[in-house]
């Protein structure tokens, strides 16, 4: 276990931090826009920008390589939609071959390149971020790293674009077709989330990688969406999750990883982060509200729950309608044997109902209370609608409809029950209570 | 009866050697539009009469939406002219609210349905203004105009098809444009929304403005439209509602699918014959 030197690790922290700030914006519109394999292409096509403007110029000035990386970029969008125009090839088929090509032709170039200046092609490709706070610069005192400069300048200028077009790249995300009849240009906007993206890939490829860059700018937006549903919320919880994967990352690959295998090497910082943004993302699918797995689970078995409630209702009403007496555990088996409930579920339903107070057992005798026979009266009349229903306007026979009613009569609210006691009334004498295609009578309205 | 509507935008300015009406709303002149080449609008000729609900009605592939489209510029024409009160479509933008199809937008798309209908008022905005109490108050009076007030906050995607469509109307009005392009606004709605989609057109047309609706269903649109269009690649028939949709008319809108139909069954029938 290390432990951390703020000088270092401060730094490097903070790399992550802003490359997923510089990340959390463009990565957000790609995503809401069903787009995110435009981050992957770009991210790739930007290498060889890098290298040739490298070859060109000579040196790592940030202005060349976004100049080099914005033209690749430029190259991509263009020949992707060309190919597939005119080869009729699939578009994202397209993308796939344009971006491939793009990045093994810069894998050749700065292998090249790298024989003879410092531009090593594993840094480009995975990073060196433990390395970033080593090129500093010296700014009031204080000895910045050039990728901590590089990253917040990017940051800032996605932020700026993001406020001055906020409606416009807004508009054009979610509607382009409306955006040019009222005059936005969503080709221009297109462009602009585009040259945001390629500009954050050319920031942080040094830092976090070519590679894991596409990691910063899609993981975090993905596992905002489940959280937020509003666009400002996925970006803030996008920068939100990419900060905690920042902090988290690197502490697994400086403390956790070294511990954990024999030989006690620190892990790469940038592999760590990525790796946690997955686990992030995994984590949010469990837990997020609304679209969360546990949630989910925990809101089918509520609804299981309530169904098995009112089975047990529905049951007992009937027994006392056939003036039958039985006890918690005669009931409990005939709600095992008759309605298909599971036992633990069937135990908890008619524990829940006698605590709330719909069935007492005093003396050993499960009956309804007051309120529980209206209830299961309520029940039973949904059930034996349906069943009239059923058989007049769907022509089911008899021995058909009991099933399909015991579905329906769960989701059966007292204005559905009421606009069906009208639909199967109208054949019937009104005074007289209606009788189900068994013979029995249709409980007379208990509820309003 | 038009009010402050169109007249006020052209007093200024008297377009000159137009055979078409200055006063139309929509004036389309000789357009022809093609796909990859292949015509699927040919040579169409109308003149959409001022405050009133237009059909436009024809088979699938008749080029319905693709008419729409063309005027609003969304796709290229090939030739012919198309004018809005007068002047070309360019200059009279904020006079033309347009509501796509349903099924065009994402509706997963992390936005509230107020959010959406304030973008209805970004047109009137411009770059770099962000919408403010007005453009809020705006929404949410067209959201109130088409009885969504309670769903305001509410992300699109978890409302109804009908809900979804009434928030695109809402959209509309909140563009207040003098004339209405809509792509099928009336597809796979219930028939209760699509009562209340009628009664916002109606309520349109009284202050003044002329909606142009494609739309499926001919059972409704006698009931619906003061005018048709009938259109299949080409204008069979346009006019007052009660003098065009009839047998003839509506025979040779949708007939050309089925010559074709008789031309393959005869062949079929050489073949076997042969």
């Amino acid at each position: 276990m290390n432990v951390w030197t703020w000088a270092v690790d401060g730094w490097i922290i903070a790399i992550g931090a802003l490359g997923a700030l510089a990340c959390a914006i463009p990565g957000t519109f790609l995503v809401v826009r069903r787009t995110s394999m435009l981050a992957d292409a770009i991210s790739h096509a930007v290498l060889p920008g890098i290298a040739v403007a490298f070859l060109l110029t000579g040196t790592r000035d940030p202005f060349f390589m976004f100049l080099g990386a914005a033209t690749a970029g430029l190259i991509v969008t263009l020949a992707s939609s060309s190919l597939a125009r005119f080869a009729r090839i699939d578009s994202g088929a397209a993308l796939g071959i344009v971006f491939t090509t793009m990045f093994a032709l810069g894998l050749i170039l700065i292998v090249q390149v790298a024989d003879r200046v410092d531009l090593d092609p594993s840094c480009v490709l995975y990073g060196a971020v433990e390395l970033a706070p080593l090129d500093s610069t010296l700014i009031a005192a204080i000895e910045v790293p050039r990728a901590v400069l590089v990253l917040g300048g990017v940051t800032l200028l996605n932020a700026l674009v993001a406020l001055l077009f906020w409606k416009e790249l807004k508009l054009m995300a979610f509607d382009p077709a409306l955006a040019k009849t009222l005059g936005c240009r969503p080709q221009l906007m297109e462009s602009i989330i585009l040259g945001m993206a390629a500009a954050t890939c050319v920031a942080a490829f040094e830092s976090v990688g070519s590679i894991l860059v596409v990691a910063m700018m899609i993981i975090p937006a993905a596992a905002a969406r489940l959280f937020s549903d509003r666009l400002c919320g996925v970006i803030v919880g996008a920068m939100i999750i990419g900060i905690i994967a920042a902090v988290l990352g690197h502490w697994i690959a400086t403390s956790l990883a070294p511990a954990l295998v024999a030989g006690g090497r620190d892990a790469s910082s940038a592999g760590s982060i990525a790796a946690t943004l997955g686990a992030l993302l995994v984590l949010c699918i469990i837990i997020a509200p609304r679209r969360g797995i546990v949630v989910r689970l925990a809101h089918r078995w509520l609804l299981t729950l309530r169904c098995a409630r009112e089975d047990a209702l529905g049951l007992l009403w009937r027994l006392d309608e056939d003036d039958r007496s039985v006890d918690v555990a005669t009931l409990r088996a005939l709600l095992v044997g008759g309605a298909e409930i599971a036992p633990l579920l069937a135990r908890v339903a008619l524990w829940s109902l006698v605590r709330d107070g719909r069935i007492d057992r005093g003396d050993g005798r499960a009956t309804l209370t007051e309120r529980g026979r209206a209830e299961g009266a309520s029940l039973v009349r949904s059930h034996r609608l349906w069943e009239i229903y059923l058989m007049q306007r769907l022509a089911l026979a008899k021995d058909h409809v009991h099933p399909t009613a015991m579905v329906l009569e769960h989701i059966t609210d007292a204005a559905l029950r009421e606009r069906l006691a009208k639909a199967g009334g109208a054949s019937a004498a009104s005074s007289q209570p209606l009788a189900d295609p068994h013979g029995r009578s249709v409980p007379p309205k208990t509820d309003g | 009866m038009t009010g402050h509507s169109p007249a006020t935008h052209h007093t200024q300015h008297r377009a000159v050697g137009c055979e078409h009406s200055e006063k139309s709303p929509l004036s389309i002149h000789a357009l022809t539009v093609a796909y990859h080449r292949k015509p699927v609008l040919w040579d169409i000729d109308l003149d959409v009469p001022a405050n009133s609900i237009v059909g436009v009605i024809g088979p699938n592939g008749a080029g319905k939406s693709t008419l729409l489209k063309a005027c609003l510029g969304l796709i290229p024409i090939s030739s012919g002219k198309v004018s809005v009160f007068g002047k070309p479509y360019a200059q009279q933008r904020a006079l033309v609210g347009y509501v796509p199809q349903r099924e065009s937008v994402d509706w997963d798309f992390p936005v509230t349905a107020l959010e959406v209908v304030m973008m209805g008022t970004f047109g009137q905005l411009g770059l770099f203004h962000r919408a403010g109490k007005r453009e809020r108050a705006k929404a949410c009076e067209a959201l109130d105009g088409v009885g969504l007030a309670d769903e305001a906050n509410s992300q699109i995607g978890q409302l109804s098809g009908g809900q979804q469509q009434r928030v695109f109307l809402a959209r509309a009005l909140a563009q207040s444009a003098q004339l209405y392009l809509m792509d099928e606004p009336f597809a796979s709605v219930d028939a209760a929304t699509e009562q209340s989609i009628i009664a916002v057109l109606r309520r349109m047309r009284s202050e003044g403005r002329t909606v142009i609706v494609v739309h499926h269903d001919l059972e409704t649109a006698r009931e619906f439209f003061d005018w048709v269009i009938l259109l299949n690649t080409r204008v069979i028939a346009a006019g007052a509602t009660a003098q065009t949709l009839t047998h003839e008319r509506l025979r040779e809108t949708y007939g050309g699918r089925l010559t074709l139909l008789d031309e393959a069954a005869q062949r079929m029938q050489k073949a076997q014959l042969g």
